[in-house]
């Protein structure tokens, strides 16, 4: 090769460039990329079962994908009273005593297959919850039914157990009279049961009944498949209903796209179209769907991080336009820094509280002093009334709440209808409103006890709990208690063991059911209720609270609750401090987000957004 | 060597066993499964409660359940993730797939980025450049990854957006960068000052030309390499490579790879009439990649010479990069189309997630919309790894340089780019055997921080949420995945170091 060949080279590339100069550039293909409405959604939890009424599927991550995709017949506005959604189906109650409902499906109500919605799929929502089918009700069978890595086997031919046990629904023993049409079924209680219309939702909203009945009995046509299912609920076919009870448990729950589209058919004014794991699950409007509570964008995105300050800046970047993040001051600051984005501060489901324990030998314990209950009684008032309720919401939670309330009833979430009626006459505001330290010293005076010691629990490593702590601790002090830091990180385990005096922990609400918390107080013959971890015994209370279990009447509902915070406070049970803060952003360009406390919270109101 | 191996694989299994028990017992003692029921106030909260303890256990031994997992794991089953009634494995291989890709790329480039300034730095020894870059790096060294994170998103996804909705020239920003040009590639060329300053002000004026050419000539609207872009930046790495591996000397090796750089110019437009009427997808991508290799040294080996080999690397590097630059040139065609789209409106760098939702497109969108998402994370590990792969190539390259076969090669009148590339540079780089398969763990194995902050559902996010959720299978699953890769690769390590370096022996 010569110098020739070399000379080549630059004129081989002034020829490529040549070549290149003239030939025409092929424009890209047009992509199909989307046209359609879009509204982003950050949450912090992914969803992870389609079916949330089982024992391990209740997250509000699960409930509010089910809300967007499954109608049902009631929903909680804003002051969380119960409101009809008649498109989907009405209920009327036949009788109080036997409680009878007659729930009907309204026309339309209708599967995004096309299939009707009937009283096959309530009957399959009451059914499942109600633990009335299971056959496997002794827990050692249950555990045997566990696989050694945890998950559940199916059930053996013949045995039934549907993994749900809802209070209230297994309260209807009888099957239900179905219409003619199949339209409406009536339910008849066994006993009266006061939250009854709270348990509506479990009747809408169920799994598909002729998908549960295709895949778990083989029958492929819709109608003839929920006359399977129907009758084998009919009959008590063990065989059959062992079959369903598998699929019922098992099938509906994924953490991504399912491979067979039947489970994702729902009934609402999405239907999920992609998921993403972890990632995203998006949600496009149903077409199929002829009800009131309509999709008021064609697509929406849930995304999920749960990293605060990630997710104020995915809503600055425009990536979602609604996000709730834990709040914190930087993340407060952070968002009333942002332009054009609405930063609503408001109230989150659970509920700081601090309680006082009767049971334990301990200062307010009578025991302790001779089974004096009066002497005991004065020292518990005396330490109340040192509690600084204000200073706490005003230094701890003002920051990231600037409305933030001290909350003055046990059983009832500010701004609740009930909420200003219940919290005038249960006394809390009147009696506990100001640190009295003169009057708790009075007190501790009248009852001859000198500097109580208070042992106080609470989670060790929680900031929040310690700043409430120490300032309990120096009020406390004032008036001759002697604080005790019992601060614990294991706090959970150890409530109810008799160790502390006071404890500080939160509660979380799950409804507004009138009978929910019955459980934090009530002592029956087997022992206190679940959450009544006081060892507070109070007659009067445990028959209220068996009176309203079976109070149909929503005003007797009412005086009742009143009647038992009355006591409450009276007996110096504890007090409740203040609602956890919460934090909801969203772009100026969505509007008509009002967040509730509880689950579904930002989304309750969906078909009244409005993106620009 | 058996015996050596044997020994080995048994040792290996031991510490996996050891690391189990520890692992399950720890995990075990600090979780509570119970913790978001027992302040629940639901009313079957008892049912809740006793169907949870019955499923995992809670009420046995702590040896029951460790034996279950055991039991299981042996079997190759690892058990479920209970809150979401998931198998462990499904999530698995999602997961680790999620890690490899986000970390992958920045390893490699951080790598890269790393030797090359390390090598520099140690030429320079004691030079303002090499006390800058020791600064520079031991600085990004100890930032914290979350807040790294959230500068970048706010400055290279928030604000670049903001920038690229309304391009305008911020003339403090531009003339900071091209001083900062300036200053490095004066310190890294080195010389005598009148060197220097003409480095100092070339470097700076190119990169204000740059700077200023992109924002008034509305590249940033309908960004492209094309046909003229593809023949510089072709032409400039055929003369970089050559430099660096042969010599402008060597002109064999400088026309072959000036030969590759026009043969890869003059495939532009039949590759992009390719792509137009061929569904693209990576198989038949990197297909085309590794022919370009052959081509690249084909060339190489066409123009022949004593010293083939050379021509034939040189080729190959410059056919890669040619490659590397075409596929990036299709990739940016579609970006007008991209920053229009419904779903991107305007704001394409994002600061979550490792794809935007319901985007559709064909292969190329999808392409630059796994790069918008993929950067910033990439950006942030980069700036953090960078720096030890500088420190530790600095040390290498300097340990090295003092040797007495450096003094030697220099002794006998090779010139300075001989003695470096091919005595020093090799040399120093065994180290790296030891380095690269421990960062292969760590890929793993994820990266807790950057998964969580940007939202990728990798090994370390699954990690942290299992965690948080006290589930015992996944975390279990996760330690003995990355304990038995980080034995695998120390094993590979020492093996690695014995075929590399003489000296050692594996039976020793």
């Amino acid at each position: 090769m010569g110098n020739k060949f070399f000379t080549a080279v630059p004129l081989l590339m002034a020829g490529a460039l040549a070549f290149s100069a003239c030939a025409p550039v092929p424009s890209p293909q047009q992509s199909d990329l989307d046209t359609d409405t879009t509204v982003s959604v950050m949450w912090n939890q992914p969803m992870y079962t389609m079916n949330a009424v089982t024992n391990f599927g209740n997250a509000t991550a699960n409930h509010n994908i089910i809300y967007l995709t499954r109608d049902n017949f009631i929903y909680y506005d804003k002051d969380l009273n119960l409101v009809q959604n008649k498109s989907y189906g009405s209920y009327e109650k036949l009788s109080d005593d036997p409680l009878k409902i007659k729930l009907t499906m309204a026309d339309t109500a209708l599967w995004s297959d096309g299939v009707p919605v009937d009283a096959a799929d309530m009957v399959l929502g009451w059914a499942s919850t109600s633990s009335v089918y299971n056959t496997v009700k002794d827990s050692d069978e249950i555990k045997a039914l566990q696989n050694e890595d945890g998950s559940l086997k199916p059930v053996a031919d013949g045995k039934v157990y549907f993994n749900s046990n809802i209070n209230g629904i297994n309260l209807i023993k009888e099957f239900p009279e179905i219409s003619e049409d199949g339209k409406s079924a009536t339910f008849t209680f066994s006993v009266p049961f006061a939250d009854w219309e709270n348990d509506l939702t479990y009747f809408g909203a169920s799994l598909p009944a002729h998908i549960v009945a295709k895949r778990a009995l083989g029958t492929a046509d819709p109608t003839a498949a929920k006359a399977a299912l129907l009758k084998a609920f009919q009959d008590k076919d063990a065989a059959s209903l062992s079959k369903i009870a598998n699929v019922w448990n098992q099938d509906w729950n994924y953490t991504k796209m399912p491979e067979e589209a039947e489970l994702v058919v729902g009934s609402g004014a999405y239907n999920i179209t992609e998921y993403k794991e972890k990632q995203y699950i998006t949600l496009t409007k149903n077409p199929q769907y002829k009800g009131e509570l309509t999709a008021p964008t064609d697509i929406m995105t849930i995304r999920y991080n749960e990293d605060p300050m990630a997710n104020v800046q995915a809503l600055q970047n425009d990536e979602v336009q609604l996000i709730s993040p834990q709040p914190t001051a930087d993340v407060l600051t952070a968002l009333n820094a942002l332009k054009d984005v609405t930063v609503i501060s408001g109230d989150e489901a659970t509920y700081e509280h601090i309680d006082l324990t009767f049971d334990n030998g301990g200062p307010f314990d009578p025991k302790t002093y001779n089974k004096d209950a009066a002497k005991a009684l004065k020292v518990r008032q005396a330490f109340l009334k040192t509690i600084p309720r204000q200073e706490i919401v005003d230094k701890i939670i003002k920051p990231l709440n600037p409305n933030a309330e001290v909350r003055n009833s046990f059983n009832l979430v500010p701004g609740s209808s009930n909420y200003a009626d219940t919290t005038a006459a249960n006394g809390m505001s009147t009696q506990y409103d100001q640190v009295d330290i003169e009057g708790a010293k009075a007190l501790l005076a009248d009852a001859g006890v000198k500097a109580p010691k208070v042992r106080i629990l609470y989670g060790k490593s929680n900031v929040r709990r310690q700043q409430e702590f120490s300032l309990i601790k120096e009020s406390a002090e004032q008036a001759g208690f002697e604080v005790i830091d019992n601060g614990d990180d294991n706090w959970g385990a150890k409530l109810g063991d008799g160790t502390y005096d006071a404890s500080i922990f939160g509660w979380q609400t799950v409804s507004p059911a009138a009978t929910e918390p019955a459980a934090n107080f009530i002592m029956t013959e087997d022992g206190p209720g679940l959450n009544n971890l006081s060892g507070y015994n109070n007659k009067k209370i445990n028959e209220l609270y068996a009176e309203l279990n079976v109070t149909i009447d929503t005003a007797r509902q009412k005086a009742i609750n009143e009647e038992v915070e009355k006591i409450l406070v009276d007996d110096a049970f504890g007090l409740t401090l203040y609602q956890f803060p919460g934090a909801t952003a969203f772009s100026k360009t969505l509007s008509g987000v009002d967040p509730i406390t509880i689950s579904p919270t930002i989304f309750w109101n969906f078909w009244t957004w409005k993106l620009t | 060597m058996i015996r050596f191996l044997a020994r080995r694989f048994a040792l290996a299994l031991g510490t996996l066993f050891v690391l189990s028990v520890v692992v399950h017992l720890m995990v075990d003692t600090a979780a509570d499964p119970l913790d978001d029921l027992r302040t629940s106030t639901a009313p079957n909260k008892e049912v809740l409660i006793a169907s949870r303890v019955a499923m995992l256990q809670l009420d046995a031994p702590w040896i029951t359940r460790y034996w279950n997992w055991l039991h299981s794991f042996i079997q190759g089953d690892f058990g479920i993730a209970w809150r979401s009634q998931q198998k462990v494995s499904d999530l698995m291989v999602g997961a680790v797939s999620t890690s490899v890709s986000l970390i992958l790329f920045a390893t490699l480039l951080a790598l890269l980025l790393g030797i090359t300034v390390g090598i520099v730095s140690a030429l320079r020894q004691y030079t303002t450049f090499d006390y800058s870059i020791t600064f520079v790096s031991f600085m990004l060294y100890s930032l914290p990854v979350f807040w790294v994170a959230v500068l970048l998103k706010q400055f290279l996804a928030i604000g670049l957006n903001d920038f690229l909705a309304d391009p305008g020239v911020n003339w403090l920003f531009v003339i900071a960068v091209a001083v900062v040009s300036g200053l490095f590639w004066a310190g890294a060329l080195g010389g005598r000052a009148r060197r220097k300053l003409v480095v100092f002000g070339t470097a700076a004026a190119v990169t204000l030309a740059t700077l200023l050419l992109i924002v008034w000539s509305g590249w940033l609207d309908s960004p492209q390499i094309g046909p003229l872009g593809l023949g510089v930046l072709g032409a400039g790495t055929a003369l970089a490579v050559t430099l660096a591996f042969a010599g402008l000397s060597n002109r064999r090796a400088l026309y072959s790879a000036l030969a590759t750089a026009a043969v890869g110019l003059a495939l532009y437009y039949p590759l992009m009439y390719l792509f137009y009427y061929y569904v693209v997808d990576w198989p038949l991508l990197f297909g085309l990649l590794a022919l370009a290799i052959a081509c690249g040294c084909g060339v190489g080996w066409l123009f022949g010479g004593t010293d083939r080999g050379v021509s034939m690397r040189g080729g190959a590097i410059v056919a890669a990069v040619m490659a590397a630059l075409t596929f990036v040139d299709r990739v940016m065609q579609v970006y007008p189309m991209y920053y229009r789209s419904n779903a991107i409106h305007g704001r394409p760098i994002a600061t979550i997630g490792a794809e935007t939702p319901n985007l559709g497109g064909d292969f190329w969108v999808q392409c630059l919309d796994r790069f918008t998402h993929i950067l910033l994370p990439t950006i942030a590990l980069v700036l953090i790894s960078f720096a030890s792969y500088t420190r530790y190539q600095r040390g290498a390259m300097l340990e090295v340089l003092s040797k007495d076969y450096i003094r030697t090669a220099r002794a006998k009148g090779l010139s300075e780019r001989v003695v470096i590339v091919r005595h020093a540079l090799r040399n120093a780089l065994m180290p790296l055997a030891a380095v690269i398969p421990v960062d292969l763990v760590a890929m793993i194995g994820g990266a807790v921080m950057t998964e969580t902050i940007f939202g990728w559902a990798g090994m370390g996010k699954l990690f942290i949420d299992s965690l948080r959720q006290s589930e015992v299978a996944p975390i279990m699953a996760y330690v003995m995945i990355t304990g038995a890769v980080a034995i695998i690769a120390n094993l590979a390590a020492d093996f690695f170091y014995a075929l590399l370096d003489p000296r050692i022996r594996v039976n020793a």
